[in-house]
């Protein structure tokens, strides 16, 4: 039994990567996870790791070039069995664009050309040549009557009797109509239950903390799993923000309606979206909740998570649609949109605001504000005197707040008022979350362009470690129960992406299947 | 069978449809007033909630919409034109077209986008242009272009009934010339995807849309006094594109025209062309295709650059003559 080490896809390079270091041997014995060689494209250095224990046969060279997915060493249960094992042929990750190519050599078919030896050429419409191919007619003994003596169909009509119909091509598909309309439902406003603070109820602390590791556990394993070259989809890690999918998604209702970060995972498992599915799904597999074809644009409507646009910010003024109808319909339910503050910054935030003021819509905004945007600080994207990001909502006469994003306590606090008095029908609210990614935009970006200091200030800020203390401190749990909690939050992770591996990934049809269900014409 | 206004057709059609199913509702820009009148009224007899007026902001307004169509409602937006409706790009084509297919199928989008549309008002560079072309190659985006009340009344119904979104491009000049005919009583229904033949010929095959059509039957009628007969083929839906009965018809005229009003390049003219090419359709053909439509230029203001910019039934007779030479 031996495990292949594949080259990871470095960021969005599909080409050739750089084998830079090894940092054991041939022969060495190493353990999963362990760091056992860095690789580099378009100056990104990428570390791999030891997709499982055991010994290791190297099999591409320091300088050596491989693509993503092509096999880089081989980890066996001895230095014999990892040297002997055959070296399987190079797994092209599915990442690799690949080139299609004619299964033969395009032939140029001189079957149409109707020539003639020795005579001069007849120039023939296509229809008239078909026709005449159909009837086994010599072109050369029909008249022309075309423009610059060209034989048409005509022609050919006219020297054979008949003529035969072609098909015609299928037409596409018709959208599916509405048959009839279903009653629109309209649920009576219900009483809440009352719901305690965070800080009296040990249950949902222990959920609080749970969350958050979960959402931190499956940010590793999917960078993880890219980084070993299993997995394609890109990883944008919300390292160091987890208290705030944790505290917004517990004050939300079942049936209220998230429109989840593009950043970190952790709103929709804080919904109750499905670890293995969702795994699956970044790992393409049909298992997945998108099917495998969503990727990280993910959409769970059973847990009313209506999902997240690769255009950041296109989310915001769906939620006031959504919003608009839960209205119309009396319904109790809160939207929620939970955005950074670069999202924030585009022009349909405003809009999103005017209108959900205009209209008095049960709308919540969250805005995560990690003074990072992509590739830059937020001095970039934000005036040096500004006061504050989420202010912005005073204009319209939105209330809001900002405050700490790493106590995930307070986040939820804020976050309970804020959807309660969405749902009270008092319009909506806006809630500022300061937090600070500490790791890079996606999997492969170093986070090169932020000050150490900042990052080391709020990795000082952790709000895991930061939650456990004070869980310890108040008894709620003990030093071996956050242990304990974490092991599961990785074993959940680690269990889920082993188990996405053994899923068949779609075959290149599967692309083409469904288009009538899935709304494509 | 009643005699229909073009604009009226619509005004029926909104009505019924909100008439007959609650989750319909209307938004847009001044809709309330209306600015060609085809929503005038509709505030008064269903409401200001089914009757929204939105601030100015058609990407945003495009998304709300879908918003509330991903939450089951059936809104119908309207961009007041469609030189506006690029503003709206990205709802359009990035999120309402292919939020079904991403999610595969967990969510419809049951949503129309209407919006009047093209040129002969003299209304310049972005009051005049036909942009359904822009929109073509978005996967997941039938594109209903109607040239009849009939159709026009029909093709919105069904539009509103599909659990998919819908881009309904009515045509301004069809509205404000007060165009009128037969419109069957009843629930009249168009299916997409069903081209209309509107009128039998046996020489060349015309393929026209939107306010195109009129200008086809025009040259028909004349050509007809010369001898020369034409076949106007209305696809009615240019996604779906009915190719099969297009196709049908130039197996009979072995000639094909199409004319549009959008700009020439990349138009349904080109796609129809290559798809003339291709296959087996390429032995229907007897002569060179001809492809009448704008030129690859903004649309000029004054009435009588804009006349030389738009395509008409002189230009169309012309390419007709010269498939026939």
């Amino acid at each position: 039994m031996s495990e292949e080490v594949l080259m990871p896809k470095v960021g969005m390079s599909t080409s050739e990567i750089v084998l830079n270091e090894w940092l054991v041997s041939s022969g060495d014995e190493v353990v999963e996870d362990q760091v056992i060689a860095t690789v580099e494209s378009e100056k990104t250095v990428v570390e791999v790791e030891a997709v499982c224990d055991g010994f290791i046969d190297i099999r591409l060279d320091e300088g050596e070039e491989a693509r993503p997915g092509e096999l880089i060493a081989v980890i066996g249960e001895s230095a014999e069995a990892a040297r002997d094992a055959r070296g399987p042929a190079p797994a092209r990750a599915p990442a690799t664009v690949s080139t299609v190519v004619a299964a033969e050599p395009v032939v140029v078919s001189d079957d149409r050309v109707v020539m003639l030896d020795g005579a001069p050429r007849v120039v023939a419409t296509p229809a008239a040549q078909r026709l005449a191919e159909q009837h086994g007619l010599d072109l050369s003994t029909v008249d022309a009557t075309g423009p610059r003596g060209r034989v048409t169909k005509a022609d050919v009509e006219r020297a054979v009797a008949g003529a035969a119909a072609d098909p015609a091509p299928v037409p596409d598909s018709l959208p599916t109509a509405d048959e009839a309309p279903e009653p629109v439902s309209r649920p009576e406003s219900r009483p809440r239950q009352e719901r305690p603070p965070a800080g009296n109820d040990p249950d949902l602390q222990r959920a609080l903390h749970r969350e958050m590791l979960r959402a931190r556990a499956l940010d590793e394993g999917h960078m993880r799993f890219i980084r070993r070259g299993r997995c394609e989809s890109m990883s944008h890690p919300a390292t160091g923000q987890e208290a705030i999918s944790a505290g917004i998604t517990a004050a939300l209702e079942p049936e209220d309606i998230l429109y989840p970060t593009f950043r970190g995972f952790g709103d929709y498992l804080g919904r109750g979206t499905d670890m293995n599915a969702l795994v699956a799904e970044l790992m393409g597999r049909q298992t997945g909740i998108n099917r495998g074809v969503g990727g990280i644009h993910l959409g769970d409507r059973e847990h009313n998570t209506h999902g997240v646009s690769g255009v950041l910010g296109a989310n915001l003024t769906m939620a006031a649609g959504s919003a608009q109808a839960v209205k119309m319909r009396g319904e109790a339910r809160v939207v929620m949109v939970h955005v950074g503050e670069g999202a924030f910054n585009t022009p349909d935030s405003h809009a999103m605001m005017n209108m959900a003021a205009i209209w008095s819509l049960p709308l919540v905004i969250i805005v995560a504000n990690n003074q990072v945007v992509e590739f830059s600080y937020h001095d970039v994207h934000f005036p040096p005197d500004a006061e504050g990001v989420g202010s912005r909502a005073g204009y319209y006469g939105i209330p809001n707040e900002c405050v700490d994003g790493n106590d995930v306590e307070l986040v939820y606090g804020e976050a309970l008022e804020a959807v309660e008095a969405a749902r009270s029908g008092n319009g909506p609210v806006l809630l500022e979350l300061v937090t600070c990614r500490i790791a890079g935009h996606f999997d492969a970006d170093p986070l090169t362009y932020i000050d150490d200091g900042l990052v080391e200030e709020w990795k000082g800020r952790d709000p895991i470690s930061r939650y456990e203390a004070i869980l310890i401190q108040r008894g709620t749990m003990d030093a071996g129960a956050v242990e304990a909690a974490r092991a599961a939050a990785r074993e959940e992770v680690d269990t889920a992406f082993k188990r996405a591996l053994e899923d068949e990934l779609p075959s290149a049809g599967y692309v083409f299947e469904n288009l009538a269900e899935t709304g494509v014409l | 069978m009643a005699v229909v206004k073009y604009m009226d057709a619509l005004t029926d059609a909104l009505r019924e449809e909100m008439q007959r199913d609650d989750r319909v509702f209307l938004l847009g820009e001044d809709i309330r007033v209306s600015n060609l009148g085809i929503t005038a009224g509709l505030a008064e007899e269903f409401g200001t909630e089914r009757v929204v007026d939105t601030p100015i902001h058609e990407n945003a307004l495009v998304g709300v919409a879908m918003g509330a169509a991903l939450e089951g409602m059936r809104p119908v937006v309207e961009i007041m034109f469609s030189d506006f409706a690029l503003l709206a790009a990205d709802q359009i084509v990035n999120q309402v077209a292919q939020w079904r297919y991403m999610t595969q199928g967990q969510y419809e989008v049951p949503l129309v986008i209407r919006m009047p549309t093209g040129g002969g008002f003299a209304y310049g560079l972005h009051h005049s242009q036909s942009t359904e072309t822009h929109f073509f190659q978005t996967p997941g985006l039938p594109i209903a272009m109607p040239s009849t009340p009939a159709d026009a009344k029909g093709l919105l119904k069904t539009a509103i009934r599909s659990n998919d979104p819908v881009l309904f491009l009515e045509h301004m000049l069809l509205c404000l010339q007060n165009a009128e005919s037969d419109v069957p009583d009843g629930d009249h229904l168009v299916p997409f995807g069903e081209a209309a033949v509107r009128r039998e010929g046996s020489d060349v095959t015309v393929v026209a849309f939107g306010a195109m059509v009129n200008q086809a039957l025009i040259a028909a009628e004349t050509l007809a006094e010369q001898g020369v007969s034409v076949e106007v083929v209305d696809p009615r839906t240019i996604v779906p594109l009915d190719a099969e009965t297009i196709f049908a018809s130039v197996a009979k005229t072995n000639r094909l025209v199409i004319i549009e009003e959008s700009r020439i390049r990349g138009g349904l003219g080109a796609e129809l062309a290559a798809q003339a090419a291709a296959g087996d359709n390429f032995f229907l053909l007897d002569a060179p295709i001809e492809r009448v439509a704008a030129p690859n230029i903004p649309v000029p203001s004054t009435s009588q650059l804009e006349q030389a910019y738009l395509p008409d039934a002189g230009k169309l007779i012309e390419a007709i003559h010269r498939t026939l030479a």
